[in-house]
């Protein structure tokens, strides 16, 4: 446990993954009966009681409660640029990380439990879990839980058939209607223009999202952080690509 | 050796004495009150000179479905005669036809292969669930192209296995591989309402009890059935079958029974099909690879479900239904492609004191079918 910084290079994974196979992946079977415990352990309550869950009266689960509940989610979370950033800004708000690939999903792991032991006190509010964010989130979140859903250069799929594997499709919109609250925003950003528009296309159609205007999104104090703060995102400003932006927010059902 | 195709299917209406029997690309239908067949979408079978009873045929037989078929259902209308039915299959075709002229009224192709079917309560529109995951609805009559009219309602990214719609038509229920159970809008299925979560294993079968229609029966891979109060994704209760079975299993092992093709013991187990009877309250549950059907009950007061009793079977179920009086039609794979013993169909009478008897192959209104139902397999 010495507390040193892992280094990306050992933890280099192909950029692809297939969001339809079977990854042999750890979720609950429903929310409440999910240990953050382990994730925040900062973050448990102090009366820490059986609690009968609401959903499944025939069994007891015995679980630590919990302070707070997650409210910002990374969807694809990568190396984890954005929750790093992140953590110091909303200390008290707690961000959980989604990654399906093993070896980046470790390293942030590891950055996790690293910065944790070097600024004691802080880095307690983010987390990370190897997931497939298409198929489980309402495994991990309940309705209207979270207030922020970041999609950050999410993987193009460039070819039209691996189109339907995009993380933003129509279907996969009323998921994250779903977990999202009604005021929650979803944040989009990608250096794939045809990405972008497609992206924006499926947002814009969805009854329950509407855009939000791009002068009122460049005063969201966490904007600068989503252009710069991640693995990708400072590639594309090496190779000086373009970013586009693209915000949302979840409204009421007509 | 050659041996009777079985019935992979059975489907009966809501209102009327009629079964649906479906086995590979065909499908038969079967008044349950007189055992007449009515209607064939091919020659009946006919292995010597019996004389074959005058049918409707569905012609032309090129109407029929091109590949095997795998999802069926009627325009159920609670308080009507509704006489829509449709089928799908591996051919990717959606096919509507009349069962008062039994004939085709359209077909369409649909982009993915069809799991299950639904008609709104109106029966202006067809709602379907792929293999894809995705659930469209499409106008009953075609007259445009399929890219106009159908409307995708919702999707999962895991396999779709059941889909059912709520009798009231305001939700759409969807079952999927990957354990979720969600309960959506209908028509607006980008509402999620709920889940029911629970399940730990594969889903296969959703099953709206006609007695108490807020509630949901729902099974799969796990060693157990659930109740939900499906609108707020509550579980009420689970059920435990595996044990129920393998105690049978092992009874069955003692006596000598044969039981090379049943279900062994310590392996998971796969529901595959839900039925229920209004007239008596009680619920056959059919599980792969075991010769029997499960019998259960309901508790008005407790509101949960009750094994009563099981039904011993010479054969492997495939698909089980309920007629109007509360009969039990049973159709059986043949062991190990030999001949049948059982008949294609078993028909276990309902008695007056709603215990089940089974019939003889040749009882009257199982006779036609069991002798002139099918075709020759190879």
């Amino acid at each position: 446990m010495s507390g040193k910084l892992p280094q990306k290079k050992f933890f280099r994974q192909r950029a692809h993954s297939n969001p339809f196979s079977d990854h042999h992946l750890d979720y609950p079977k429903s929310p409440t009966e999910m240990d953050w415990s382990t994730h925040y352990p900062a973050f448990v309550s102090e009366e820490n009681s059986s609690e009968l869950s609401l959903n499944a009266p025939i069994k007891q689960v015995d679980r630590p409660l919990m302070k707070k509940k997650v409210e910002f989610a990374d969807l694809g979370c990568g190396y984890g640029g954005l929750l790093f950033s992140l953590s110091t800004l909303y200390p008290e708000t707690l961000m959980l990380g989604m990654e399906i690939r093993v070896k980046v999903e470790e390293y942030v792991r590891e950055k996790i439990i690293a910065l944790r032991l070097q600024h004691p006190g802080q880095y307690q509010n983010i987390s990370i879990i190897r997931m497939n964010v298409m198929k489980f989130l309402p495994n991990f979140f309940e309705k209207g839980q979270l207030s922020k859903m970041f999609f950050l250069f999410p993987d193009p799929h460039f070819k039209t058939r691996k189109h339907k594997a995009r993380v933003i499709t129509n279907q996969l919109l009323a998921e994250y209607a779903y977990v999202l609250r009604v005021g929650g925003i979803i944040y989009t950003i990608s250096d794939v223009k045809d990405l972008h528009e497609w992206m924006v296309k499926h947002l814009d159609e969805h009854p329950l999202f509407e855009r939000i205007p791009d002068e009122e999104v460049e005063k969201d104090p966490i904007i600068p952080f989503v252009r710069t703060d991640t693995e990708e995102g400072k590639k594309v400003e090496r190779n000086k690509g373009e970013k586009f932006l693209a915000c949302y927010r979840r409204i009421m059902n007509q | 050796m050659a041996y009777r195709l079985p019935f992979g299917k059975l489907l009966h209406h809501l209102t009327r004495d009629l079964l649906i029997l479906v086995y590979g690309t065909h499908f038969q239908a079967l008044d349950t009150s007189t055992g007449a067949i009515i209607a064939s979408t091919r020659t009946l079978y006919s292995d010597n000179t019996d004389a074959i009873p005058q049918i409707k045929y569905i012609t032309p037989t090129t109407d029929g479905q091109e590949a095997s078929i795998r999802a069926i259902t009627f325009h159920n209308k609670i308080d009507g005669d509704g006489s829509l039915l449709a089928s799908s299959g591996e051919d990717k075709l959606l096919k509507v036809w009349d069962i008062k002229e039994w004939r085709l009224l359209n077909t369409r192709p649909v982009p993915k292969r069809v799991v299950s079917i639904a008609f709104s309560e109106d029966g202006s529109q067809i709602v379907t669930a792929d293999k894809f995951g995705d659930v469209y609805s499409y106008p009953i009559n075609s007259t445009e192209s399929i890219e106009n009219t159908s409307k995708l309602l919702l999707g999962h990214v895991s396999m779709v296995t059941d889909m059912v719609l709520t009798p009231n038509n305001k939700f759409v229920i969807t079952a999927d591989r990957d354990e979720h159970i969600r309960v959506s809008q209908f028509p607006k299925g980008y509402n999620i309402k709920s889940y029911c979560f629970g399940h730990t294993q594969f889903l296969s079968k959703l099953h709206i009890l006609p007695w108490d229609s807020d509630l949901l029966l729902s099974a799969g891979g796990d060693d157990f059935i659930a109740l939900w109060d499906y609108v707020p994704g509550r579980l009420i209760q689970t059920l435990d079958i595996k044990n129920l079975i393998q105690n049978q299993v092992i009874e069955a092992n003692e006596s000598n029974i044969d039981t090379t093709d049943t279900v062994p013991e310590s392996k998971n187990i796969a529901v595959m099909s839900i039925s229920s009877s209004n007239v008596m309250q009680h619920i056959a549950i059919i599980i792969e690879k075991f010769p029997g059907v499960l019998i259960l009950n309901w508790d008005a007061e407790q509101r949960h479900v009750k094994y009563m009793q099981t039904l011993s079977l010479n054969a492997n179920p495939l698909d089980c239904a309920y007629d109007l009086r509360g009969n039990l039609w049973v159709s059986s794979s043949s062991k190990n492609g030999g001949n049948i013993d059982e008949g294609l169909i078993t028909l276990f009478l309902r008695r007056d004191n709603n215990k089940y008897e089974k019939a003889s192959t040749d009882h009257p209104v199982v006779y036609q079918i069991n002798k002139f139902g099918t075709m020759k397999g190879k």
